[in-house]
């Protein structure tokens, strides 16, 4: 699946949309095509356990849940770019 | 109204020396904070100064009234001695405000009637009769063309009887009646929220003196009049307020004195509020007078009655600025989401503290709380939808009391700050299965 259908298929599961996710318009509006503030948080943690990846507080914005488009831009950024890892505490001592 | 109703006053017309007598007339004109305080807004300069155009005398009780708006300038002019017709409040509405609803509360078709009459009678005021100012003005209007232009201007008013959803042309003049306190609210409501409205004139004005006033102002004044009266929202001023006139301080308008000291008798015909109680139809059952409900007690309106603005209900122009939000929010999807994601959501959503204070056997409930007390914060601070701001920047607290209030860390409070916002007060609720709250705020700056 490629990341546009990945996206798609979260939306359809958790974005409480009143149309099917697969049917919108890469720029689509998905607040008004009934997404919900708190609807996004689940769509933002389906995609963070589909992609594995975790959204950092500068992405929390609504802009990044805005469309399709916008979240997918937004994934490849995250997965282009991984979270750096915790150093060791090993390596730390 | 489909047609534009447009007067013109002599702005340029006063006569030299007139205009220190004129602002010093106790009429509430420049006392208005509003007025003394703003700087200019909602007035256009059409540049129709100095086009003559009579604008007073259209009056409940027309005679009397036209004698007062024909006083000169300079002279006292308290409508309680002088036969207990007051001049109307003049409020100048702005480009594109509208009308505020309610005006047209009431209206009677006899009412109508009355304003032809007038303006018949004021075409017979003989000219020279009276001060200066009412040989300019008679001047300016004699002749059957001045009565064409008035019934003109009117007619367009009477007929459609309807002003509630008609934006105002380039500066529009609504008369009021001192005394309707009611409809006075109304306007200055509107103003408020639009911000492009001014009293220029209220309690005895000439139109002399609110031409001045806009003058001292800057501005020029294209206008179109409504009579509100025409609408029958004041069908006469005399009954109620012939008495007591001489006694009021200076400067003080009376409907608004007797409105902060919570009289009934604020308005005309024996404190019969002709708004709350619009006067009877054809057909209809006579009752008798009406008591105005006391809004001090808290009385509730009569079915059908518009909710009203008196002046110690509304709140002058220069309030500060209430920021509100609010929020509403299904307590099953917050044990959704628990369920689907577990301890990454509460994690992500609420706070340690948050999360302690909301256990026990109501947490889902409170847990949609609080989220929508974030939500109802994130409105209040009217963030850009380019503004990263985790939920856990916001917050909510259980006092000592139990009431709820509001601690900002972070891009929350970096935004809170810029807009002077140092104080969030918030209200939760639950029932039904849904959790709401409202938040509010008074941006510093608006404060002072």
């Amino acid at each position: 699946m490629t990341i546009d259908e990945r996206v798609r298929a979260v939306l359809e599961a958790h974005a409480k949309l009143r149309q099917p996710a697969g049917a919108l318009a890469d720029t689509g509006d998905l607040h008004t095509a009934g997404m919900t503030s708190h609807a996004s948080v689940n769509v933002m943690l389906a995609l963070e356990d589909a992609f594995d990846i975790e959204f950092p507080d500068e992405l929390l914005q609504k802009s990044t849940f805005s469309s399709i488009g916008s979240i997918r831009d937004a994934v490849a950024g995250l997965q282009a770019a991984p979270l750096t890892p915790a150093p060791l505490k090993e390596a730390a001592s | 109204m489909d047609e534009r109703l447009e007067k013109t006053l002599p702005l340029g017309a006063q006569r030299p020396g007139a205009k220190k007598r004129e602002l010093r007339q106790p009429r509430g004109l420049l006392d208005a904070p509003q007025v003394a305080s703003e700087g200019p807004v909602g007035l256009r300069d059409d540049g129709v100064r100095g086009e003559p155009a009579p604008v007073s005398g259209i009056g409940g009780h027309l005679p009397r009234a036209d004698a007062q708006q024909d006083a000169g300038p300079g002279e006292p002019d308290d409508a309680g001695t002088r036969g207990g017709d007051p001049q109307p409040e003049v409020v100048v509405l702005g480009d594109g405000d509208p009308v505020p609803a309610g005006l047209d509360e009431g209206a009677v078709p006899g009412e109508r009637g009355g304003v032809r009459v007038g303006v018949v009678e004021q075409q017979r005021e003989p000219a020279g009769h009276g001060t200066e100012g009412d040989r300019q003005r008679g001047q300016a209007q004699s002749g059957s063309d001045h009565l064409e232009r008035r019934e003109h201007h009117v007619g367009p008013a009477i007929e459609s009887g309807h002003l509630g959803a008609e934006p105002a042309g380039q500066a529009d003049v609504v008369r009021i009646h001192p005394g309707d306190d009611l409809a006075l609210g109304l306007v200055e409501q509107q103003g408020e929220r639009a911000r492009d409205a001014e009293v220029l004139g209220r309690d005895g004005q000439s139109d002399a003196t609110i031409a001045e006033t806009a003058d001292e102002l800057g501005r020029s004044v294209a206008r179109r009049i409504v009579e509100h009266q025409h609408l029958g929202i004041v069908g006469q001023g005399s009954e109620g307020r012939a008495e007591g006139g001489s006694d009021r301080p200076g400067g003080v308008p009376r409907g608004y004195e007797d409105a902060q000291a919570g009289h009934a008798d604020s308005f005309p015909q024996g404190g019969i509020n002709p708004v709350v109680n619009p006067p009877l139809r054809a057909g209809d059952q006579a009752t008798g007078p009406i008591p105005v409900p006391s809004l001090k007690q808290g009385t509730t309106r009569p079915e059908g009655t518009p909710m009203l603005r008196t002046p110690e209900r509304a709140a002058p122009r220069h309030a500060p600025r209430i920021m509100i939000g609010c929020d509403v929010h299904p307590i099953s999807e917050i044990a959704e989401s628990i369920e689907l994601f577990g301890e990454r959501y509460l994690g992500r959503v609420f706070t340690p503290t948050e999360r302690a204070q909301a256990a026990g056997p109501k947490a889902l409930e409170r847990l949609a709380g609080r989220y929508a007390a974030k939500e109802a914060v994130l409105k209040v601070l009217r963030i850009p939808s380019t503004a990263a701001v985790p939920w856990q920047s916001i917050e909510v607290r259980s006092g000592r009391n139990g009431v709820p209030f509001v601690v900002l860390s972070g891009p929350a409070a970096a935004l809170a700050e810029k807009q002077g916002i140092s104080r969030i007060d918030i209200s939760l609720s639950h029932d039904g299965g849904v959790a709401m709250a409202v938040a509010a705020a008074i941006p510093d700056e608006a404060a002072e």
